[in-house]
């Protein structure tokens, strides 16, 4: 072998070198984040709390202001008992199930969302909470708020309903001339590439049933309602430039004007209202809109099912409810709402809100993504 | 300075006697192929059953799945966003290579610049383009025009070049540099000219950090999930961002399982299918 070939074979080796260098540089250092799900609401971190020495409780929710809101109402118990209370914050449902299936053992409590409610049935994470130990629950929850298919199990409580809203839209009254009230305003070709959706295929659904006088539970099996909805789902597409999978990014569409017209969920526009950007509205469509929920259920497999249930009729107490609304800015289904509860963008009460049966729904969540990820790509 | 030296030579001399003679060449190439076997290839390989789903009601639906229409094209986009990424990003990597290699003395200075980007987050770079180029961002406010350019396919070729330019710049660099001064002297002493020089001696023998660069930011550029979700639309969907979509929106982990086995399988297809075509280790020099 030539000297030569020696060279050429070493400045080739220290280039391929360099340049695995770099991209190992790249990998460690480059994967800064990522997109969030669930409908966990601006940023934040939930911290551990709690005395000690009385033993512990961990506890699993969405990141954002939810988190921060639930352990504030759970630092007086912790105080109180001196029990630990520590949190840890997942991007979203599927997150939090993974966590839950792979660290068995590691938590006690969870926050899950409607759609949250029904994987983790599926996933057998979650176990009956014992309703006659959470006292407060039934006392201070209205009845139609308390039997929600996703909640419930038979006979069994599966989950307990935390807060809940509405997904409608915001727009830029600055861009927009004239009020929008309807989802039919949306299809105006003079906002054709300024408007952004929802990028969750039963959330965009839902919403799109609702436009087209469908409820979203009466579409699966029904080949005309189906396409009726698929239809409705194609006309709003027709001015969209993107969809959002985190509620931050809507947020964020609206705030750098990317869209004048953004589906959103309205505790996170009042929040945004309260910033000073009072010229993003915040519509419930005339048609109606999807109401979803957050809710709190027991981890299966807790060696702290007491402590839990404690935990959980602690935070049931009404001045904690009314505690979590304020902070963040969403409906809790207490009886005899305080007025200033009723002025939240998308407050409902639960009988005059429509919730999704996930057991019929869910189901056609793989085919229907197919079509709705065609019209989107079309 | 000159007092921690000899401590300095004296551990690594230390440790050199240790090992000498208990770790070989075997040792080390199993600790790397362990490493690489543990995190990818294991990884990559419990996918399959999971993707396959054998003993349930459907076996390899999400196989049939996966080659619907829209998948096919996030596919089929994924490498034409990897190959056009790839030649935007060579092309602008060799031109300030040559510049670092031949044009300036302020070579330390200039590789600082390339180099600091790899320091800030992915996510941080991207934001800064859609921010800078937003209706309500600087570029808006101070030159008055909207550009139309975000969630355009133009808009992620630009956000992933951006992204992976220092991983090309250091390998061109590399073989730039190490070119002998002597061989472009005697071109041109030769009479040949400064551009017959440079594709007569100096591009041929700078092709294997032209190749190295080009396989680097190929692969990272066709996986790539943050650059189509921030900077894109429905219409620049890749295939990271299904796989993102199958798993985090609907929790089907079957499916995402199938997705990412089957771009493995293409991606290594392409690699072994470009390695016949150009024979790799003719253009890296007989490795």
């Amino acid at each position: 072998m030539s000297k030569g070939s020696n060279y050429r074979r070493r400045d080739v080796l220290t280039t391929v070198g360099a340049g695995t260098l770099a991209g190992l540089a790249g990998c460690l250092g480059g994967n800064g984040g990522g997109n969030g799900n669930g409908n966990g609401n601006g940023n934040g971190n939930g911290n551990g709390n709690g005395g000690g020495g009385g033993g512990e409780l961990r506890f699993l929710g969405f990141g954002g202001n939810t988190q921060e809101a639930q352990m504030s109402v759970f630092e007086p118990w912790a105080e109180e008992t001196g029990t630990e209370v520590s949190g840890t914050e997942a991007g979203g449902t599927t997150e939090m199930i993974s966590l839950i299936k792979q660290n068995p053992g590691s938590f006690d409590i969870v926050a899950l969302n409607d759609t949250g409610m029904a994987r983790a049935q599926q996933e057998d994470v979650i176990e009956p909470i014992d309703l006659s130990m959470v006292p407060n629950y039934e006392k201070n929850i209205k009845e139609s708020a308390r039997s929600l298919s996703f909640n419930v199990d038979g006979d069994d409580t599966m989950g307990l309903i935390r807060e809940n809203g509405a997904t409608g839209y915001a727009y830029n009254t600055e861009k927009v001339d004239g009020e929008l009230t309807a989802w039919e305003d949306i299809k105006d070709p003079a906002y054709e590439g300024k408007v952004s959706l929802i990028d969750r295929t039963i959330d965009r659904l839902s919403n799109c049933a609702a436009a087209a006088d469908l409820n979203i539970n009466e579409v699966p099996g029904d080949e005309a309602k189906t396409d009726q909805m698929f239809a409705e789902a194609k006309e709003q597409d027709q001015n969209v430039f993107n969809y959002w999978g985190d509620g931050a990014t809507s947020i964020r569409y609206l705030r750098q004007e990317n869209a004048w017209i953004c589906e959103a969920w309205g505790g996170r526009v009042l929040a945004l209202q309260e910033e000073g950007y009072d010229h993003i509205e915040y519509v419930i469509p005339e048609e109606g809109a999807m109401g979803w929920t957050d809710n709190l259920a027991i981890v299966k497999g807790t060696e702290s099912r007491e402590l839990a249930h404690e935990l959980l009729n602690h935070t049931y107490q009404r001045e904690h409810l009314l505690t979590l609304s304020d902070m963040m800015n969403y409906t809790v289904q207490v009886k005899n709402p305080p007025e200033k509860m009723t002025q939240l963008p998308d407050y409902a009460p639960a009988e005059d809100l429509a919730f999704r049966d996930w057991d019929v729904v869910l189901p056609k969540e793989d085919a229907w993504t197919d079509r709705l990820n065609g019209i989107k790509q079309g | 300075m000159s007092t921690s030296r000899p401590t300095v030579d004296g551990v690594t001399g230390s440790i050199g006697e240790f090992v000498e003679g208990r770790i070989t060449n075997s040792h080390l190439a199993l600790f790397g192929l362990g490493f690489v076997g543990v995190f990818f290839v294991l990884p990559i390989l419990l996918l399959v059953p999971e993707s396959l789903a054998f003993g349930t009601g459907e076996p390899l639906q999400a196989y049939r799945r996966a080659t619907r229409g829209i998948y096919v094209d996030a596919f089929v986009r994924s490498f034409l966003y990897g190959i056009v990424t790839t030649a935007v990003t060579l092309a602008l990597a060799y031109l300030l290579s040559y510049f670092m290699a031949f044009g300036t003395k302020r070579v330390r200075l200039t590789m600082t610049l390339v180099i600091v980007p790899l320091w800030i987050a992915y996510i941080v770079r991207y934001f800064g383009i859609l921010l800078f180029l937003s209706p309500a961002g600087p570029f808006a406010d101070l030159t008055g025009i909207e550009p139309s350019l975000l969630f355009t396919t133009p808009a992620v070729i630009i956000g992933l070049s951006n992204v992976y330019l220092p991983f090309a710049v250091l390998p061109i660099y590399n073989s730039l540099n190490a070119i002998d001064g002597e061989l472009i002297s005697a071109s041109r002493v030769l009479g040949a000219s400064q551009w017959r020089t440079l594709a007569a001696v100096v591009f041929p023998l700078s092709l294997p950090g032209l190749v190295a660069a080009g396989l680097i930011v190929f692969i990272l550029a066709a996986g790539s999930f943050l650059g189509p979700a921030v900077l894109g639309g429905p219409n620049q969907t890749m295939i990271a961002n299904e796989i993102a979509g199958a798993f985090l929106n609907n929790f089907n982990i079957r499916f995402a399982s199938a997705l990412a086995v089957i771009y493995s399988i293409l991606l290594v297809g392409a690699l072994l299918v470009f390695n016949t075509v150009f024979d790799l280790r003719e253009v890296l020099g007989n490795i």
